[in-house]
C-alpha cells in the first residue's frame, strides 16, 4: 500500500468519509507497515497540534475590545447584506475571485455606457421625456385668439362662482340625469377653464403636433397658454433657485423610493409641487440603485411654461455627486440652470411654500408629461414587465431589442418598468443601464397621456385617410358640466403597406365653441410642452401632426353650460352629421358656414349646438390639403346614454384626475369602480391591463 | 436588498470575542506578520460580524468559524498587501501579552522558536492549512472554504507539508523536536 497518499493521510487524520474509511482499514488490515505509519502519523498529528495549540496567542487590546462592542451597540439590526471583504462562509466568492469577473463586467459596462450616452445621444435615459415626445403626434390645443378675463382662471374664488348655478342649470343635470356621484378628486375641479371669444369661429385650434415642431406660431410664443392661468413674469431659472430642491433630493438618497406607497418620497413631491406651484409641477423621483454610485434623480418638470422657463432638475447623489450633477447637465431640463449660468447652490434649508396671498396660485393640475400617442398596436404593456416583451406584431428576447427597434421605427412607445402602476401603463419607457433598468418612478399620469394609452373602436374612415368621432355626455366628475369626446382615426394600412405609414400630414382640428351655449371650456389635461429648439429626440425630420395608419388620437374637453332651460325632451335639433349628442359624419365642406349659422341659429337649436369641429390634413407625399367639418349638438344624454367608447375614456380621465396633484399617487376607490364598469369593449387587452394595474394602487380614502 | 434578523446582541459579541480573539490574532499575525497588523484585522472582523445579519452564521457554530476565518484571512492579506514594505515596530505594552515565568518563557521561546523556525520553512500555502488544522482544529471542508481551495488541494498540502515536517525532524540531529517534546512533557 502507497502511504505516499493524501487519501492516506486525510485517513490518517480522520477526514475521510465512513466508506471510505472502510476501504481503507480493509487495506490496512493486510498491511501492518502501512497500519504502522498511520499511527506515526497520526502522533505527529498530535504532537503538532499540542505545539501549534501552545503558541503564543495574543488577545486584543482593551481598547479595541470596547470599540467592538461599542459598534456592536450602536449598529443598526437591519441593514443590507454587504459582500466586500470576505466571503460568506459558503457558496461565496473571494474578493480575487469577484474581480476576476467584475473588472472586465465593470469594463464591458463602460464602454455600453460610454456608447448609449455618447455615441448615441438620443438613446440617453436622461432623455425619457424627449424620447416619449418624439414625433408622434399628440393633441394640442392652443386658442390664442380666446381672451380670457384677468385673473379668471387664476383666480380660485372664481371657482365658486362658475360652481353656483342657477335653480335651472341644476334642473337640467337632474334632467339630463348626470351622474349623482362625483368619484373624480378635487383636483379635477381645479383645472383652469377657457370662455370661448365672442367670434367663436375663431377660437379654438385643435392640432396635432410632433415634439420636434414648433408648438406655437411665432406670433403666439409669448402669449401664456389660453387654459393655463397667466403666467408670473418670467424668472430665469438658476441653480441657486433649485437649492431646496437639491437639498431635498438628498434627503431623499439613498433608497428606492415607491411613489405609491413611500409616504417619504410622496411628501417630498407634495412639497416640491406646493413650492413650485406657480411654474412647475414635481413629477416624481428617479431612483437609482446598485453597486455603482446611487443618487436619487429629482425632477422638477415644466408645465405650461415658455421654453426659456425650461425645466430644472434638482440632482443629488450619495457618492457620486459630480457625475450625476454631470450627467444631469445634459438633460434637456437643465437648460435654465445652464443658460442662467448661476454658480452652484450652496446648501440651504427648503424654502416655505408661497402663501396664497403673496403669490399666484394656479390650481394644482395633473403632472404634465410629455405625450406620445400610440399607434396601432404600438402601447401593449400588458407585458410590460416581463420577458419577452410585445411590441406590435413584433416580440423581442431582450428589451435592448426592442428599444433598438423601437428608435430604428422612430416609434416612442418605450416599455417602461415603472412601480407606478399607471405610470408604467401610461409611459412606456424603458431605460436599460449597464447594470439592468433604471427605474422612473412618476407620481401623477396625465389624462391625455392615459386617455391615448388604449386602442379605441372608432370607426375608420370610409373614403380619405381620416375620420372623426364627436360625443358629448355626461361628465362623471361634474354633474352640472358636460363632456365631449374628440377622436381623430386613420385610415388602416392597406395590405402591402407598411404598418407605420404615415397617412396624413400636418393634421390639426379646429374647435368652435358656442358662446351661447357654453360658458367656460377646458382640454382635459392639455400638455403644453414646449418644443425644443432644434429636431425632436430621436434627430427626426418627420412633418409635424403625422398620423400613422391605424392610428386615433382621443382628447377630451370638459364644458360648462351658460344658464338655459333644461331641453325638452323632443326637441332636440338634428345638425349635419351630428346625431343627438354625437357626430361622426362630416358637414359638405362647402356649405359648413351656411350649416353652421343655420342649424345653430336662435332657437332652441342654437342652445343645443354645442360646437364645430374643423379637421385639416395634407397628404404626406403631395401638398393637397384635406378639410372636414363637424358639428356637435349636445342632446343631454344621459352617462348610460353614451357610447362604450365615451365612457372608457370619460372614466379613465376621471381617474387620471382623480390622480390629481402630483403627490396623490392614487385615485379614489370610486373612480377605480368607474373604470372598472366603463371598460367596455377590449380591443387588444390594454384595458384589462390597465385595471389590473389600478388595482395594485391603494386607493385614496 | 435582503433583510435579515437582528445580529447577535452585545453579550453574545463578547463570549465570541472571548472564545475567537487569540486565534484569529494569532492566525492574522501568521498572515500579516505584525502584531499591530493583525489585532487590527481581528478588530475589524469583529466589527464586520457585528455588522452581519446571516442566520447561518448564529445557527452553526462551524459556519461561524470558518466565516470568522475568512473574513480575517482576507482581510490580513489585504492588510499585508498594502503594508508589505513596512516593517513595524512592536510596541512594548504588546510584547508582554501574558506574563510566564523566565524559565517557562524561555522553553516556551525555544519551542515556538523551533516549532515556527520548522513551519515557516514550508511554502505559504502549506503553512496556512497546517495552522488552520492542528491549530484551529478546522476540517478539510472548512479550510477549503477559508483558502477558496479545494478539499482536494488541502489534502494535498497538508500531505506535502506533514511529510516534509516529519522528514525535517527525522534528518535533524538528535531529533530536536522529541527532544523538545520530551523536555516539554517532563
Amino acid at each position: 500500500m502507497n502511504t505516499d497518499d493524501p487519501n492516506f493521510t486525510a485517513y490518517a487524520l480522520g477526514e475521510l468519509d465512513s466508506e471510505r474509511s472502510l476501504e481503507m482499514e480493509h487495506l490496512l488490515a493486510a498491511d501492518a507497515a502501512a497500519a504502522g505509519e498511520a499511527a506515526a502519523l497520526r502522533q505527529f498529528a498530535g504532537r503538532l497540534r499540542k505545539e501549534l495549540h501552545s503558541e503564543k496567542a495574543p488577545a486584543l487590546t482593551d481598547n479595541q475590545r470596547a470599540r467592538v462592542l461599542t459598534f456592536a451597540r450602536s449598529a443598526p439590526h437591519a441593514t443590507e447584506i454587504e459582500c466586500e471583504g470576505a466571503a460568506p462562509a459558503s457558496g461565496g466568492e473571494s474578493l480575487r475571485a469577484k474581480w476576476r469577473y467584475w473588472i472586465p463586467a465593470a469594463l464591458a459596462a463602460g464602454i455600453v455606457v460610454y456608447l448609449g450616452l455618447f455615441l448615441h445621444p438620443a438613446k440617453r435615459p436622461e432623455k425619457l421625456p424627449a424620447l416619449l415626445a418624439q414625433n408622434e403626434p399628440r393633441l394640442e390645443v392652443d386658442n390664442p385668439l380666446v381672451e380670457r378675463p384677468s385673473g379668471q382662471s387664476a383666480d380660485p374664488a372664481a371657482k365658486p362662482a362658475q360652481q353656483d348655478q342657477s335653480p335651472a342649470q341644476q334642473t337640467a343635470q337632474e334632467t339630463r340625469g348626470g351622474l349623482s356621484q362625483r368619484p373624480g378628486d378635487e383636483a379635477a375641479k381645479d383645472i383652469a377653464f377657457n370662455k370661448p371669444g365672442a367670434n367663436y369661429a375663431k377660437a379654438g385650434e385643435l392640432r396635432s403636433r410632433s415634439f420636434g415642431a414648433p408648438m406655437l406660431q411665432e406670433d403666439q410664443k409669448m402669449e401664456p397658454s389660453p387654459e393655463l392661468p397667466a403666467a408670473p413674469p418670467h424668472e430665469p431659472l438658476s441653480a441657486a433657485s433649485a437649492k431646496p430642491e437639491l437639498a431635498l433630493a438628498k434627503q431623499l438618497n439613498g433608497t428606492e423610493r415607491n411613489m405609491a406607497t413611500d409616504g417619504a418620497a410622496r411628501d417630498a413631491v407634495a412639497l416640491l409641487a406646493k413650492r413650485t406651484a406657480s411654474k412647475e409641477t414635481a413629477l416624481g423621483l428617479d431612483t437609482r440603485t446598485g453597486d455603482a454610485p446611487q443618487a436619487d434623480f429629482l425632477y422638477l418638470m415644466p408645465d405650461g411654461l415658455p421654453p426659456e422657463n425650461l425645466g430644472r432638475k434638482a440632482v443629488a447623489g450619495t457618492k457620486d455627486a459630480a457625475s450625476m450633477e454631470k450627467r444631469g447637465r445634459n438633460l434637456q431640463f437643465d437648460k435654465g440652470v445652464e443658460a442662467a449660468g448661476a454658480a452652484p447652490a450652496p446648501q440651504g434649508e427648503i424654502a416655505p411654500a408661497p402663501s396664497a396671498a403673496s403669490a399666484v396660485q394656479p390650481p394644482a393640475k395633473p403632472a404634465v408629461i410629455t405625450t406620445p400617442l400610440p399607434t396601432r398596436g404600438a402601447v401593449n404593456l400588458a407585458n410590460a414587465e416581463t420577458a419577452p416583451q410585445t411590441y406590435g406584431e413584433k416580440s423581442f428576447a431582450r428589451n435592448d431589442e426592442l428599444r433598438s427597434w423601437a428608435s430604428d421605427e422612430q416609434t416612442a412607445a418605450f416599455v417602461e418598468t415603472s412601480r407606478h402602476p399607471v405610470v408604467a401603463f401610461t409611459l412606456g419607457a424603458y431605460i436599460q443601464s449597464a447594470r439592468g433598468e433604471d427605474r422612473y418612478t412618476i407620481a401623477a399620469a396625465p389624462a391625455a397621456q392615459l386617455l391615448n394609452s388604449f386602442q379605441y373602436n372608432y370607426s375608420p374612415p370610409q373614403k380619405g385617410a381620416l375620420s372623426v368621432a364627436l360625443e358629448a355626455g355626461a361628465c362623471p366628475w361634474a354633474p352640472e358640466h358636460r363632456l365631449v369626446l374628440l377622436a381623430i382615426r386613420a385610415r388602416d394600412a392597406a395590405p402591402g403597406e407598411a404598418l407605420q405609414l404615415v397617412v396624413a400630414a400636418g393634421v390639426r382640428a379646429q374647435v368652435r365653441f358656442n358662446p351661447d351655449r357654453i360658458s367656460e371650456y377646458r382640454s382635459i389635461d392639455r400638455t403644453p410642452i414646449p418644443a425644443p429648439e432644434s429636431s425632436n429626440a430621436m434627430g427626426s425630420s418627420a412633418p409635424a401632426g403625422a398620423m400613422k395608419a391605424g392610428q386615433a388620437v382621443t382628447t377630451v374637453f370638459e364644458v360648462a353650460e351658460t344658464a338655459m332651460p333644461a331641453p325638452e325632451s323632443g326637441v332636440l335639433a338634428r345638425s349635419g352629421g351630428s346625431t343627438g349628442g354625437r357626430s361622426d359624419a362630416p358637414i359638405d365642406s362647402k356649405s359648413k358656414l351656411k350649416a353652421g349659422r343655420e342649424l345653430a341659429g336662435p332657437t332652441a337649436g342654437a342652445q343645443e349646438h354645442l360646437m364645430d369641429v374643423t379637421v385639416y390634413w395634407k397628404d404626406p407625399r403631395g401638398s393637397a390639403s384635406h378639410s372636414l367639418e363637424y358639428s356637435l349638438d349636445d342632446s343631454g344624454a344621459t352617462w348610460s346614454e353614451t357610447s362604450s367608447e365615451f365612457r372608457w375614456a370619460a372614466s379613465v380621465a376621471n381617474y387620471a384626475l382623480s390622480l390629481g396633484n402630483p403627490q396623490a399617487g392614487a385615485a379614489s376607490e370610486a373612480a377605480r369602480r368607474l373604470v372598472e364598469e366603463s371598460r367596455g369593449a377590449e380591443v387588444n387587452s390594454s384595458r384589462d391591463s390597465f385595471l389590473r394595474r389600478i388595482q395594485q394602487i391603494p386607493a385614496k380614502p | 436588498m435582503k433583510l435579515m434578523p437582528p445580529a447577535a446582541d452585545v453579550p453574545d459579541l463578547s463570549a465570541l470575542m472571548e472564545r475567537y480573539e487569540r486565534p484569529l490574532v494569532r492566525y492574522a499575525l501568521s498572515i500579516a506578520g505584525d502584531l499591530d497588523s493583525a489585532r487590527d484585522v481581528v478588530q475589524e472582523t469583529f466589527i464586520r460580524f457585528a455588522r452581519e445579519q446571516r442566520p447561518d452564521l448564529h445557527e452553526n457554530p462551524r459556519h461561524l468559524e470558518a466565516w470568522l476565518f475568512t473574513v480575517c484571512r482576507n482581510r490580513a492579506l489585504d492588510h499585508h498587501r498594502k503594508h508589505s514594505r513596512i516593517v513595524p515596530m512592536p510596541l512594548a505594552e504588546d510584547r508582554a501579552d501574558e506574563d510566564p515565568t523566565p524559565s517557562a518563557s524561555l522553553e516556551s521561546r525555544d519551542t515556538a522558536a523551533c516549532l515556527l523556525r520548522l513551519i515557516e520553512a514550508l511554502p505559504p500555502n502549506q503553512q496556512e492549512v497546517i495552522r488552520l488544522k492542528f491549530q484551529n482544529d478546522l476540517s478539510y471542508k472548512e479550510i477549503a472554504e477559508v483558502t477558496k481551495l479545494s478539499v482536494t488541494n488541502v489534502g494535498f498540502l497538508l500531505h506535502t507539508g506533514l511529510k516534509k515536517l516529519r522528514r525535517v525532524l527525522q534528518e535533524s540531529p538528535g531529533d530536536e523536536w522529541a527532544a523538545m517534546a520530551a523536555r516539554r512533557e517532563s
